[in-house]
């Protein structure tokens, strides 16, 4: 198995770089916008990126289709409209999504958790969570080939301690990160631009967390 | 009063079920002793009373229930000698006809917490799963995905006992039980809570995953936990539960000890501040960079001249522990080496320090 060190320094930087770049994103065409949390300087493994999404929830779109809103295939859920499609959908068909990109020190890499939780604040457990991703992924157009090559979806699914908050959340089993990255990851070390090719493809389980307009921003 | 001892080994366990060839690396692999470990790393020799005494360790809970207004009822509370190595949902899975009755059921209003007895083990669940423990001196709700032992050790632990004129406290005077409240979960908790529990499934996952997380701090590979064939799995995560050493040293003896660390120590340093807030560092660190238990919390930001208490399983340590030693000996079953630094204002004439022997 390839094994490539990211220390921690480099993910901080990186993530703060990916902060600067999407901070008036805000769900717009632009895409996802992150926000840094790094309350201790001198602790870069604490350092971590957050954002939020809204997705419908499986009981309430069944036979509903999602489109897709640019010519990279990036779909945004948050940004269809609904009102095109089917009558607009009551709160409780909604779920949002917390979601954080956290370096996880045992690996050396990125890995993203996530909490989804109903409109009202009811927090989604493991079981439910894995079901409206699969309910997510099977209505976006993407097809993950990470999420494919790691067998089934659940199985890439773990509960575990949030590395800066110590509470449990769900996350993408990083054992693998490194395999996906070491095709991209060559001098200058892990960059911005390795970040979020890393994002575009395990934002994928989200319906994409990556657009156009952040590519290019991104030089470095 | 009830009182329940969990520590004692089961002696109707069955016999723990042999490891498969490609799992075992006795024969194939190079032996691991003096003659061909590499210099650098000295292979400590193994103290099987120690792993045993330390398994078996145990900490004396007293749970009290709570009333619906919140306060601690007149009702006895439940003492209990739980394994360092549980969990407390676990402890209390293992002895549901004590503790039915004290679980709340998931359809009273909050605050109300006692029910009748657990008619079958999904009630049981259920209950479980609408339980949370909070601990009696901080009002804290505890993580119920910690070890009990690491727990204890955080906010328990004698060295944090204090002394006055009116309570002077020494270690012939028997250590009091440390008191939990068990409260009953909100039924709608928010976005901000800590993740909820489900269940001891979601547990066991969360043991597996910690332990899988071990082996690849340790060695660079998960290959062997992902190799582990489901009854083994289930045969560790058993063990654990039963706080049987045999079941879990089937499997643990192979992931963990068969070979030194090549990777990194799969060390976790949890820091006790004065105020009582635990921050939790995990160090990147070689066995040749960190021979010795005092590197590995210099890297944590701990001083060797701070007035600290290392504690690992409860046992307090020096700074010249050989890490070898201690991960050998003192490894919890998540295969992970938990030390708790206890930072104390100044120094302690009357704190008692206890010195290991190493070999």
């Amino acid at each position: 198995m390839t094994s490539t060190v990211i220390t921690a320094a480099e993910y901080a930087a990186a993530a703060r770089r990916v902060a600067e770049l999407t901070r008036d994103a805000d769900g717009a065409a632009g895409g996802t916008a992150w926000t840094l949390h790094d309350a201790d300087a001198t602790r870069p493994d604490r350092v971590y990126l957050t954002a939020r999404r809204i997705s419908p929830a499986p009981a309430a779109n069944v036979g509903a289709g999602l489109e897709c809103v640019d010519d990279d295939l990036t779909f945004q859920a948050d940004e269809v409209d609904v009102s095109d499609n089917e009558p607009a959908r009551p709160a409780s068909s909604w779920l949002q999504w917390e979601i954080h990109v956290v370096y996880h020190a045992t690996y050396a890499c990125p890995a993203l958790y996530f909490r989804g939780s109903a409109l009202d604040g009811r927090v989604l457990d493991e079981v439910a969570a894995v079901q409206a991703l699969e309910y997510m992924r099977a209505a976006s157009h993407l097809a993950a080939p990470v999420s494919t090559a790691m067998g089934p979806f659940a199985s890439a699914v773990a509960a575990g301690p949030h590395p800066a908050l110590g509470t449990p959340f769900l996350y993408l089993h990083p054992c693998q990160t490194h395999d996906l990255l070491a095709p991209i990851l060559g001098p200058p070390g892990f960059t911005a631009r390795v970040l979020l090719a890393w994002l575009s493809t395990v934002g994928a389980v989200f319906g994409g967390l990556v657009s156009t307009a952040q590519w290019t921003a991104v030089k470095g | 009063m009830a009182t329940t001892d969990l520590a004692s080994p089961s002696s109707a366990a069955p016999a723990p079920a042999a490891l498969p060839a490609a799992l075992s690396r006795t024969s194939s692999a190079v032996a691991v002793d003096s003659v061909n470990a590499p210099a650098s790393f000295p292979v400590p020799a193994v103290d099987d009373a120690v792993i045993e005494t330390v398994f078996h360790a145990a900490v004396p809970l007293a749970f009290h229930v709570l009333d619906a207004q919140g306060n601690m009822t007149a009702s006895p509370p439940l003492y209990v000698l739980a394994p360092r190595q549980s969990y407390l949902h676990a402890v209390f899975a293992r002895v549901p006809h004590a503790v039915a009755g004290l679980l709340p059921r998931p359809s009273t209003p909050p605050g109300d917490a006692t029910g009748p007895p657990a008619s079958s083990a999904a009630d049981l669940q259920r209950r479980l799963v609408s339980t949370s423990f909070l601990c009696d001196a901080t009002g804290t709700t505890l993580p119920w995905h910690v070890p009990i032992g690491v727990l204890y050790d955080q906010s328990q632990h004698p060295a944090l006992r204090t002394h006055d004129d009116a309570s002077w406290w020494s270690p012939t005077d028997g250590i009091p039980p440390w008191r939990i409240r068990v409260a009953r979960t909100t039924d709608a908790p928010t976005a901000t809570a800590a993740f909820p529990f489900t269940g001891l499934a979601q547990l066991e996952s969360l043991y597996m995953h910690a332990v899988k997380e071990a082996e690849y701090m340790a060695f660079g590979s998960t290959r062997k936990v992902m190799a582990l064939s489901k009854s083994l799995s289930e045969q560790l995560w058993r063990g654990v539960m039963d706080n049987n050493l045999s079941q879990v040293e089937a499997v643990t003896k192979d992931l963990f000890h068969n070979e030194p660390v090549a990777r990194a120590w799969p060390v976790r340093v949890h820091i006790r501040d004065l105020a009582g807030t635990v921050a939790t560092f995990q160090p990147l660190l070689t066995p040749t960079s960190a021979p010795e238990i005092g590197h590995v919390v210099a890297t944590a930001g701990v001083e060797e001249s701070d007035t600290s208490v290392l504690l690992v399983q409860g046992i307090a340590l020096t700074c010249d522990t050989p890490m070898a030693w201690v991960h050998r000996h003192l490894v919890g079953c998540d295969g992970w080496v938990h030390v708790v630094v206890i930072k104390q204002g100044g120094a302690d004439d009357a704190k008692t320090e206890v010195r290991t022997t190493t070999d």
